[in-house]
């Protein structure tokens, strides 16, 4: 329910303090480069012309960012129905190995179809996983953070005995066979790897986004989120809404992992996620589990992946830094400031009549 | 000694946005005394206390403590003064045991190590003093309510406390637990402690208070000695006394009966009746007032009639329809129209927009939905309901939470009436409103009835009963008492109900 | 044969309980507090890189585990800082930190020795400890001499924090912040405080927990060795409902499950549901711990 005037403030007030996180960040990378006895002006260049300048460069960082918007996506749904999915990437890996499991075991199927199928499998293996928390936690209390996070460990080990004996394809590797071309999603650039999956998740986000903000579900799953105890009052089925955000929540991040399987490596790999799922939860905190904002922060996230390698070969800096700061900036996304005085002493901005910032508020049902 | 009174408040305002809480409040209490404090749910006893206590700093006024001047900024400030505060919930550690909960903040050491035998011999001599016995080793979770209590009156006892409140102390109590609470009270003046018991049960503070203040609307209505005044002066005193008289309404002609209750009967989570054989029945143009002090099983009954805690016995129909012990959403799509007490808890979502909470309730509404919700005509909608009801500002893409009172409660009877069939269950409409905004609460609901809609009203302001009702109940300890029609009631009869006591006359059948 | 294999699996499984037992101990004052921390792997991980760099410029390894637990105790203040004063969600500052952590230590390790993805020469380990008398006695000598230094520490450390939790003011005020904060409150102690307390005492085990496993396990840092352990400490902590006692009992069951998996990986057979197993009982433990406590609070209202 957005009014158009409002769009344009909206959109300031929800990127704001990101891009302030990011810029902060930024800065504090330039001190410690400094301190290292490197160039930091160097090193930027590095990083963010290798992240976002020239062809292969955003191409590179294009397939990086895959994984992790939709990844984001998965987080968002549950977080807008004020749950965390910590899970994801176990759902990402369970969903991985179905659809790499149909990839190669299922011959002659139309192409669509056996991408179709995959995809499919890989939302249901991925909305079961969820579904075990989600449960617990609507029936008895049991905190879904600390379920979903252990279960990541299960879900890890339990693909990587897959892929260790029964679907282990003969070699040295620890990795299935190859699936077959059919269920390959269609490369867009030979030498990056750029896939299909990039259009996937550009859908995936415009759908969650209208799921969330232009459906009676969506609507129901945001009310619960910001309000049970109205919500409930409201005639709202709190319990089942909760159920089926996860279960939506679960179900994107198998396909998370199924996108990655076949685009990019066309079969499992033991351990392929360098942490995507973990990435997702950062995304989507930095956008405020806006889709769309997940898409951007998902793309600046692959970015800085992406340019961090341009940056390592580039001068002498480690990439490891950038994970260092992708971490501050977390923090400062993460904190809430008002309570300082120096930042309280600032004047207010003016406020016009039609006072935004509603929808950028994002309650988190509980504190841990 | 400085003065007879051990604690002197003057002038005490305390202003919470737009909402007077306290108004130039007066509060003295003499040595020795136990002083009731008595008002109805917001009439700012609480408030005040917090003050006392050090919770809240008042805009104007001063505490004087023996006649001396005192600030108190924050509890450990009013410890020190010797001022101890039981409150109504307990602020105990359930897994710890008595003494564990005793020492918690002022810890007696040995070393590194608590010494915790010190504690226990500290609370066996204490609770010897007070005239019971208390295991220092047991666990809270393991005790019994009373004892708990006993738990937090020692702990403040034991940090040295001469003034002691007690909040709301009997409301979690059973009658006999009360009595016993009520020799302890007594023991601890016998020994010069002075105690303020804040309670709307009436009959409780005529057994055990010297002086009694009441509080209406944030003001002091009076402080009187207990011998020159009866619990229906004080109920009167309370609720306000009757201004308007039953003219200003239209005379409906009641139709069939919509709403019907039968022999209702629920518990609370320790298992306790709140509601005891509830019966009442509410015809199309008929506003049924349910009154009655607060706490005495309104509340449990509009969770059941809504659907948001189950009875354990009973039947309640609407509209022909068996709705006991069906969910919000049933209950509330034959059209049963709710606007509750608490706002924030119940029927507004602070920090979506007017619009998304316009929507409550709507969202699988045909008109709304197409290919997904239809939001220019939601948009358009919520704009109509937020004009026809008034909210200022009436706009829909502020967050709910910076709408004012007056103004979310137009918000929530906009929605409520436009989901609203033919039922409307009404809880203290007007609690914390302004005069204009009260005036158009009351407008709308008459004009409901009216239009045939059988109406539930909830109110412990008896102004408000009197000026809109047409059939009173009084509920009494979850029990309907007494039920008659508006124009057969008058103050006196009203007061001694409300206080528990029955008609003596035979009672009219409950329609 | 058989009695000596099973005898050098206790003695494997009780070198890898001790990091676990540390970072665990540590956390399980957090959880005594209600706070959920999560940042048990990336003060771990400082604390192991820390011990290491100490080690090598300094040659001390008491030196080294000062420094590794002083880092903790920076690494829990920021945390504390943006937890409890910035209000930052728990769950997120604590990904935060370890995210900072594993690049930090990675980023430190490549810029001060250039470009190693490890280090593991000119260290100063934490020595062994061979009880005299006993290291000659044919079983007990073995199961219970010559283990690293920080091995016998975080034994007696197991009944340090059962003496602070239940038998200090300390401990009485975090398990009351923990418990009923409100409580604790209305009683001049501020909840905020001993929550910042908590989470520092964390950071210092848990520093503690890396200079074993880089200093005492292994003598070496390679990136992100602490390879989730951190993790298995948090599973932990709620599988011993962080009592002391019991998380000790925990910790020594994932050092099995690891000590047992890495003799199957050895001789080729499938270990992950042997090193999954502690993870489900996780699960399992916390879900059923849920509904006692529903069945308690439907029976005491039934009750009356």
């Amino acid at each position: 329910m957005t009014q158009q005037d409002n769009v344009w403030r909206r959109i300031a007030a929800g990127i704001g303090r990101p891009l302030l996180a990011i810029a902060l960040a930024l800065l504090i990378g330039l001190v410690i480069i400094s301190i290292a006895g490197e160039d930091p002006i160097e090193s930027y260049r590095a990083l963010i012309g290798g992240a976002f300048v020239g062809r292969s460069n955003i191409e590179n960082t294009l397939v990086r960012s895959i994984p992790v918007i939709a990844s984001g996506l998965a987080v968002a749904v549950a977080f807008a129905c004020g749950m965390f999915n910590m899970g994801v990437e176990g759902q990402l890996y369970l969903g991985a190995f179905a659809a790499a499991w149909i990839g190669f075991s299922i011959k002659g199927v139309p192409p669509l179809l056996h991408v179709l199928l995959a995809i499919g499998l890989s939302a249901a293996v991925g909305a079961a996983w969820a579904y075990l928390p989600a449960i617990a936690r609507i029936k008895w209390g049991t905190s879904e953070i600390v379920t979903t996070m252990m279960l990541n460990y299960v879900a890890q080990y339990f693909t990587s005995y897959l892929v260790s004996f029964p679907f282990k394809e003969p070699g040295d590797l620890q990795q299935t066979p190859a699936i077959f071309s059919s269920a390959e999603l269609y490369e867009l650039s030979a030498a990056s790897r750029l896939h299909l999956g990039l259009l996937l998740v550009v859908v995936f986000a415009v759908i969650i986004a209208f799921l969330l903000k232009r459906t009676a579900l969506g609507y129901e799953i945001r009310m619960t989120g910001l309000s049970p105890s109205v919500s409930r009052a409201s005639g709202i089925s709190t319990d089942r809404t909760a159920i089926r955000a996860m279960l939506i929540s679960g179900a994107i991040g198998g396909i998370a992992g199924a996108i990655e399987i076949l685009g990019v490596h066309h079969r499992f790999i033991n351990n392929f996620s360098p942490g995507y799922g973990w990435d997702g939860l950062a995304v989507s905190l930095l956008a405020k589990g806006n889709p769309i904002g997940i898409l951007l922060s998902g793309i600046f996230y692959g970015g800085l992946q992406s340019g961090a390698n341009i940056m390592e070969f580039a001068t002498d800096v480690p990439k490891q830094l950038i994970d260092s700061l992708r971490a501050i900036i977390i923090l400062f996304v993460a904190a809430d400031f008002t309570g300082l005085k120096l930042l309280r002493a600032k004047p207010k901005l003016p406020r016009g009549g039609g006072k935004s910032g509603c929808k950028e508020v994002k309650t988190c049902g509980r504190s841990v | 000694m400085a003065s007879e009174y051990a604690l002197e408040m003057r002038g005490i305002t305390k202003v919470f946005g737009s909402v007077v809480a306290n108004e130039d409040v007066n509060f003295k209490v003499r040595r020795g005394e136990v002083h009731a404090l008595v008002g109805e749910n917001g009439a700012g006893k609480s408030t005040l206390m917090k003050i006392l206590f050090g919770l809240y700093q008042p805009d104007a006024g001063e505490v004087f403590l023996n006649g001396k001047r005192v600030v108190v900024r924050d509890p450990s400030d009013a410890i020190k003064l010797n001022i101890g505060m039981v409150h109504q919930h307990f602020m105990l550690v359930p897994s710890f045991t008595v003494a564990q909960n005793m020492i918690l903040g002022v810890e007696p050491t040995k070393g590194v190590k608590l010494d915790l035998a010190e504690a226990e011999e500290r609370i066996r001599e204490l609770s010897n003093a007070c005239g019971f016995t208390i295991d220092p080793k047991a666990r809270i979770r393991d005790c019994p309510v009373g004892v708990q209590q006993r738990v937090e009156i020692m702990k403040a006892l034991y940090r040295g406390a001469d003034l002691l409140i007690l909040d709301e102390p009997t409301s979690v109590l059973t009658p006999d637990e009360a009595e016993e609470l009520f020799e302890i009270m007594r023991t601890l003046t016998r020994q010069g402690k002075t105690i303020i018991f804040i309670t709307h049960k009436l009959r409780e503070v005529m057994a055990t208070a010297q002086h009694v203040t009441v509080l209406r609307k944030g003001r002091t209505v009076t402080t009187v000695s207990i011998d020159e005044t009866c619990e229906e002066d004080l109920a009167l005193h309370m609720v306000g006394r009757k201004v308007e008289l039953y003219s200003g309404k239209d005379s409906v002609k009641p139709g069939e009966a919509i709403v019907k209750v039968d022999n209702l009967w629920a518990a609370d989570q320790y298992g306790r009746w709140r509601l005891r054989d509830i019966g009442f029945q509410v015809r199309a143009g008929e506003i049924v007032g349910i009154a009655g002090v607060a706490g005495n099983g309104q509340d449990e009954l509009v969770d059941v009639l809504m659907g948001l805690k189950k009875p354990s016995r009973g039947r309640i129909q609407i509209d022909g329809q068996d709705v006991t012990g069906k969910t919000s959403n049933v209950v509330r799509s034959l059209g049963v129209g709710y606007i509750p007490e608490d706002r924030y808890e119940r029927s507004m979502i602070r920090d979506a927009s007017v619009a998304e909470n316009m929507l409550l309730g709507f969202e699988h509404d045909e008109r709304f939905n197409g290919f997904g919700l239809k939001l220019d005509t939601i948009r358009k909608w919520a704009d109509e309901l937020v004009h026809e009801f008034d909210v200022q500002p009436p706009l829909l893409d502020i967050p709910a939470r910076s709408l004012s009172g007056g103004n979310a409660q137009r918000a929530v009877m906009a929605r409520e009436f436009a989901l609203s069939k033919r039922v409307i269950i009404a809880c203290q409409p007007s609690h914390g409103l302004d005069i204009g905004s009260i005036d158009f609460v009351h407008k709308q609901l008459l004009d409901r009835r009216r239009k045939g809609y059988a109406i539930i009203l909830i109110s412990s302001d008896l102004e408000e009963m009197l000026y809109l009702a047409d059939t009173i109940a009084v509920m009494y300890k979850g029990e309907i008492i007494s039920s008659f029609p508006n124009r057969d009631v008058d103050e006196k009869r009203m007061g001694l109900l409300m206080a528990g006591v029955r008609d003596a006359e035979p009672e009219e059948e409950a329609r | 044969m058989a009695g000596a294999f099973n005898l050098s699996l206790l003695v494997a499984a009780i070198r890898l309980t001790t990091p676990i037992l540390l970072a665990a101990l540590g956390g399980l004052f957090t959880q005594q507090a209600n706070v959920l921390n999560i940042a048990l792997e990336g003060m771990m991980l400082s604390g192991a890189f820390t011990a290491v760099a100490v080690s090598f410029f300094t040659h001390s390894w008491v030196m080294a585990i000062l420094a590794s637990v002083l880092v903790g105790l920076i690494m829990a203040w920021i945390l504390g800082a943006f937890v409890v004063k910035f209000k930052a969600l728990n769950v997120i500052a604590g990904m935060a930190v370890n995210l900072f952590a594993s690049g930090f230590t990675a980023f430190l390790l490549r810029t001060i020795w250039t470009n190693k993805s490890e280090m593991t020469q000119g260290l100063v380990g934490i020595p062994d400890v061979v009880i005299p008398g006993l290291c000659n006695v044919p079983v007990l000598g073995e199961l219970l001499s010559g283990y690293s230094f920080l091995v016998y520490i975080s034994i007696v450390l197991v009944f340090v924090a059962q003496f602070v939790l239940y038998k200090t003011k300390l401990g009485l005020r975090i398990r009351a912040v923990g418990e009923t904060p409100q409580a604790a409150a209305s009683l001049g102690v501020d909840p905020d405080r001993i929550r910042l307390i908590s989470i520092l005492i964390s950071g210092a085990l848990c520093g503690l927990a890396g200079a074993h496993l880089s200093l005492g396990a292994l003598c070496m840092f390679t990136e992100n060795m602490t390879a989730g352990r951190g993790f298995m400490a948090m599973a932990v902590i709620f599988f011993g409902d962080a009592d002391p006692y019991k998380v000790a009992i925990g910790a020594f069951l994932f050092g099995l499950a690891e000590a047992i998996s890495m003799r199957l990986q050895s001789v080729g057979l499938p270990s992950h549901f042997i090193i999954m197993i502690p993870y489900v009982f996780t699960v399992v433990s916390l879900i059923v711990v849920s509904i006692n406590k529903m069945k308690a609070q439907t029976r005491k209202s039934s009750e009356s």
